[in-house]
Parts: C-alpha cells; structure tokens; sequence
C-alpha cells in the first residue's frame, strides 16, 4: 500500500507535513502548508494503489529481462544491430582479440 | 589489619544507604538507566526540526553528574523518487537545546532516485546541570528528498540516558 506521506506528496510535492504510524488521522503540517482533507488523501492513495497494482506485470518483466549488455550482446551475434552498432562492435572486438 | 562486620549499614532515617551517603568515590559510575521507545514509524518532508515522538526523561541525583545519551533509530531511513539525493538530519536535544547532530544522506548514483535505510546510532555525554526532571528527544528534518524518517517499517527506535556520577 502507498503510504501516507508519500501519497501526500504525490498531491502537493512541496508539502512539509509529518506522519505517525502512516496514520491518516496523525498528520501534523509544518511551515504554512494547507492541509489536505482526509478524504482526498485517501482517494489518491486507492488511485496509486491502483496504478501501482497495475504495474506489477512491468515488475515481473523488469526482474526477469536478461542484462541490458546481454540483450545488446544478443542483438550483436544475431547480427540485427545494424550497420553502425556492427562496426561499432566488431571494431572493438577486433581491436582486443580472445587470447 | 582489622575488619569491621556488620549485618547492615543504613542511614539515619532508616533507608538503604547509596554508595554516595558512605561517603565512596563513585565518579564514573552508573546510577541510573531509562529508556524511551517509538514502535510505530515516523516519517516527515518539513524543512525545520520537527519532534519524532522519540523521547526520554531522566532525573539527575546531582548537578554535578553526566548524561549518557544513546539513540539506535531502529531503521532509518531517506529518499527520493527520480534522479535526485536525498539527505536530512536528526539532531538529539534536551529540552529545546541541540546537543547532537547526525546527517543522514543517499547518494543518487545511477539517475533512478536514491534512499538509504539503515540503522542510525546517535550519542552525547552531557552535561545538564540540574536535578530536575530533563527530557531527551530525537527530531528530524529534510533538506533534500522526499521524506526522511525512523522506526521505519515499524522497527522500533530506542532511545537511552544513563546517569554518571560526576
């Protein structure tokens, strides 16, 4: 669950507040910051929730893509990076050989 | 050589005597320990010093006398979203006085956003010179990031004083 402060934070990027216990009913603002009704708060943070909810295949993916380097290094040997990125590659190979 | 036995000493009134009332050099030594707790996190974006709900009173026997402070924040922790450090303070104080100041701070290394969580231990030896009854507590602010705070997760912060005979 999104918590509190940064729920808050998402509404009002600048606001100063404090919270106990991620208890939207301990909020304290600081320095001149208007308060934000418990029920917008509360609204915003089902909306993160939910788009954070939704996101969870983006999660899944990004934790099992191989290394950006293994990806390019995939590109490179199936020959698909195209005629500068091949240059671009085999020069270097090129210039270090296997020993 | 000669030995004085006795089944019990106590003063006057009766009391069971401190090494102190025997008249024994006890400077360095504890005489008392408290402690305050936070169970439940706290966390804060103000830019001013702001109480955490970490707090500890202690009474000192003697104007002369030190106070040990020891504070473990539990997890602390700092952070922000997107491609910037985050960094903020937590400061012992007694009473309205800063006695203690640590920076806390992440480091955005790669441009994804930064936090730091990790346990924070805090201590001062003061000097309050007073017998009333003084209170220790942690505060916090933010100068950078999105939010700074303790007990993080719910895992509690301590907070110590130890009277030493002076």
């Amino acid at each position: 669950m999104t918590n509190i402060i940064k729920t808050i934070l998402a509404i009002n990027p600048n606001a100063e507040v404090s919270v106990n216990a991620d208890d939207v009913k301990q909020i304290t603002w600081h320095n001149s910051t208007t308060p934000i009704a418990e029920a917008d708060i509360l609204a915003k943070q089902a909306e993160l929730q939910a788009d954070y909810e939704a996101k969870e295949y983006q999660r899944k993916r990004a934790s099992e893509y191989p290394s950006i380097g293994e990806q390019l290094d995939m590109i490179y040997h199936a020959g698909q990076g195209g005629d500068a990125f091949q240059a671009a590659i085999k020069a270097v190979k090129d210039k270090h050989p296997k020993g | 050589m000669s030995e004085i036995r006795v089944d019990a000493i106590k003063t006057r009134a009766g009391a069971v005597p401190k090494a102190s009332d025997l008249g024994l050099n006890v400077t360095g030594s504890a005489l008392q320990v408290v402690q305050g707790s936070l169970g439940s996190e706290f966390s804060t974006s103000s830019s001013s010093y702001v109480d955490t709900g970490l707090s500890v009173s202690i009474t000192p026997s003697s104007t002369s006398n030190k106070v040990f402070i020891f504070a473990s924040l539990g997890n602390a922790f700092v952070g922000k979203d997107g491609s910037e450090d985050a960094q903020g303070f937590f400061q012992i104080v007694r009473g309205s006085t800063s006695r203690y100041e640590a920076k806390y701070r992440s480091y955005d290394y790669g441009g994804e956003g930064s936090f730091l969580i990790a346990p924070l231990f805090m201590s001062f030896l003061d000097s309050p010179s007073t017998t009333s009854a003084t209170t220790y507590k942690i505060q916090a602010k933010l100068v950078a990031g999105d939010t700074i705070r303790l007990a993080e997760s719910n895992n509690p912060a301590v907070i110590q004083c130890m009277e030493i005979a002076g």
